[in-house]
């Protein structure tokens, strides 16, 4: 059981961004991708998710064996795949109980409700865990949230919809300590064997808090270079100055 | 009660006004963009007798009045008079938005619909059964004194999906001092109806008003809103939520008159329109000469969700006065691909997902009546209408 890049070509307006990615993500394993700005990282998350903004030119992505990269977005998140934003959006007038309701009920067959009782209990438990009040259950998704808020929302969707494999895109950002803290916390608890995760992030202190099996460094749309934990904090120290050296 | 001759007289002048008028023509600017044939109702005789159906569920605490087109078959009138027993009170207002024959046609033909005239409170639904080829012209009139706090509902229901009814109707609100007041008018009229409404609105000192339309239903709606603000501290709020689709078109036409000083409106109107859907918008916000501290906004919002529909906005506003707050404005705008992306990206289907943001671009309107009731009412008829948008 893994997720598998493989060999991923895309480009953006016709210029590639990702140039022949290959990584495999297996369940019950976080893997953590760094990298310095416009390597690629963040594209590389959008492309796994489906966003019809980046054209696939070559490779593909497989879900525990199932090649997804023809699936639309909405079929790949119901497949297993979660893409935790870094600039979540905002969605006036739409609440987040009802924008969470609509997307459980899009896991059911057809002509199966929800139960909405054990939806909510399910909810408050996740949202007492995360720390935020209950009034967010009817403000409108995201609206006017802080930085903190909307990072702490996308982990409550992330384990009200107990995804296969879940992309972290620069999670930390926007974040304090506290709050850091929080999330990671909400991260951890769901670490499990049938899980996996890709976490990308610019810094190292993320990964103080959410501990990595394996850290890649991703430069110019590939990876190049993987390690455990330990190549963060020698990122942390010397940079990416490696990479010029090697180039 | 009024002698039957001072009625006559009322309806005897109101008839030779509508016959000396021509109907509304193309160079008018009232009707820029509108369609004005639509407007021409020569020939059309009124409606016969109305039918009943299932009742949608009642407001809980409202006095619920039931009207088979113009007979009352619900509802007692205690606590309100029926417009027959006292037709002085019959909208006297000329329309000032480019329909005169019309408000006079109203007036010289209205035989039935509420005055609710109340110095402590009201809390009024009216629900108007519409059915029948022909002409109904009903009128609502709501006078407010003594700081009375009033709810009124008024729905407009077609019993059937194919009679082609004309509904030309009058309401008149008259919000006194201190006067706290909600309307909620929500038309769900069928395809094949047309809606012609006549709104007036005044309000004195310290009065508060909310009136808030849904329209969802019938093919061509003429709405002509002119709200006056009219003593110290009076503060309008007027709302209007709508969702057309092709074969729809929906003209409505504003007027926010200033005529005291320290007076508050604002005016927010929400449009989301399917298919070849066309709607007008057209607004003045005008602060009359000594109205000073005025505080007015005209927001007319469009989301377009194909590239078939035509929003048409007029914005505009006058200003006489000194020290005054005035912003007005008009959008048109796609839902934007980032929040497809993002609701996508959750499980939600590319068309639910559309449709859920269009839903919630109404509902930041609708939230605005805070109150709860009415709020989940409208709610209900707007999901109904994207529901039946394939």
């Amino acid at each position: 059981m893994s997720l598998i890049i493989e060999n991923l070509h895309a480009t953006v307006d016709g210029t590639p961004i990702l140039k022949g990615l290959n990584l495999e993500i297996p369940a019950g394993e976080v893997h953590a991708i760094m990298g310095p700005n416009g390597s690629g990282k963040s594209t590389l998350s959008k492309v796994v998710a489906g966003h019809d903004d980046y054209e696939v030119t070559g490779g593909r992505v497989l879900l525990d064996g199932v090649d997804i990269s023809e699936l639309e977005v909405d079929e790949r998140s119901r497949a297993g795949i979660f893409l935790a934003f870094q600039y979540p959006s905002e969605v006036p007038g739409v609440s987040n109980a009802n924008f969470l309701r609509a997307a459980r009920q899009a896991r059911l067959p057809d002509g199966e409700e929800i139960d909405a009782v054990a939806f909510y209990k399910e909810m408050y438990a996740k949202m007492d865990e995360l720390e935020m009040d209950r009034k967010f259950t009817s403000r409108s998704v995201n609206e006017g949230f802080s930085g903190g808020e909307k990072k702490r929302n996308e982990i409550l969707q992330m384990m009200m919809l107990d995804p296969r494999y879940c992309l972290l895109d620069e999670t930390d950002s926007g974040l304090d300590i506290d709050a850091l803290k929080v999330v990671a916390k909400g991260v951890n608890s769901m670490r499990s064997e049938a899980r996996g995760f890709l976490v990308i992030t610019h810094y190292q202190r993320l990964l103080d808090y959410i501990k990595p099996d394996h850290v890649h460094v991703m430069a110019d749309g590939q990876i190049v270079k993987s390690g455990g934990a330990e190549l963060a904090l020698e990122l942390e120290k010397s940079g990416y100055d490696f990479l010029k050296q090697t180039a | 009660m009024t002698p039957p001759s001072a009625l006559e007289a009322i309806r005897a002048e109101a008839l030779a006004k509508y016959e000396s008028l021509d109907w509304p023509a193309r160079n008018e600017e009232n009707w820029r963009f509108g369609s004005w044939k639509e407007a021409n109702l020569s020939g059309l005789e009124p409606v016969g007798a109305g039918v009943g159906i299932d009742l949608p569920e009642a407001i809980e605490g409202a006095q619920r009045f039931v009207f088979h087109n113009a007979e009352l078959v619900s509802g007692s009138a205690d606590s309100v008079q029926l417009l027959a027993h006292a037709p002085e009170l019959l909208p006297q207002t000329e329309s000032r938005l480019g329909s005169p024959k019309l408000s006079a046609l109203h007036r010289a033909q209205s035989q039935h619909g509420i005055v609710i005239k109340t110095d402590s409170g009201a809390d009024i639904e009216i629900i108007h059964l519409v059915s029948g080829e022909g002409l109904l012209t009903p009128t609502v009139v709501i006078i407010a004194d003594d700081g009375a706090k009033v709810r009124v509902l008024e729905r407009f229901i077609s019993t059937n999906d194919f009679d082609a009814t004309t509904v030309l109707c009058g309401a008149d609100l008259i919000a006194g001092e201190g006067t706290k007041v909600t309307y909620l008018v929500t038309q769900e009229l069928n395809a094949n109806s047309k809606l012609i409404r006549l709104a007036d609105s005044r309000l004195e000192a310290l009065a508060h008003a909310k009136q808030a339309v849904i329209h969802t239903g019938a093919k061509w709606v003429r709405e002509e809103t002119y709200s006056t603000v009219d003593g110290m501290d009076a503060k309008s709020e007027i709302l209007s939520v709508a969702v057309p689709t092709t074969g729809q078109e929906y003209d409505q036409r504003t007027f926010q008159h200033h005529g005291a000083r320290d007076t508050y409106s604002d005016l927010l109107f929400k449009n989301t329109l399917f298919g070849k859907a066309k709607t007008i918008f057209s607004g003045l916000i005008f602060v009359d000469d000594g109205a000073h501290g005025t505080d007015a906004y005209q927001t007319c919002r469009n989301l377009m969700m194909t590239n078939e529909c035509e929003a048409n906005s007029m914005p505009g506003l006058e200003i006489n006065a000194d020290d005054v707050k005035c912003s007005h404005g008009s959008t048109s705008a796609r839902v934007s691909d980032e929040e497809i992306f993002y609701l996508q990206a959750r499980g939600i289907d590319s068309k639910s997902a559309r449709n859920l943001v269009a839903q919630g671009f109404s509902i930041e309107a609708i939230e605005k009546l805070e109150d709860e009731q009415l709020e989940a009412l409208a709610i209900e008829v707007v999901a109904r209408k994207f529901a039946a948008i394939e």
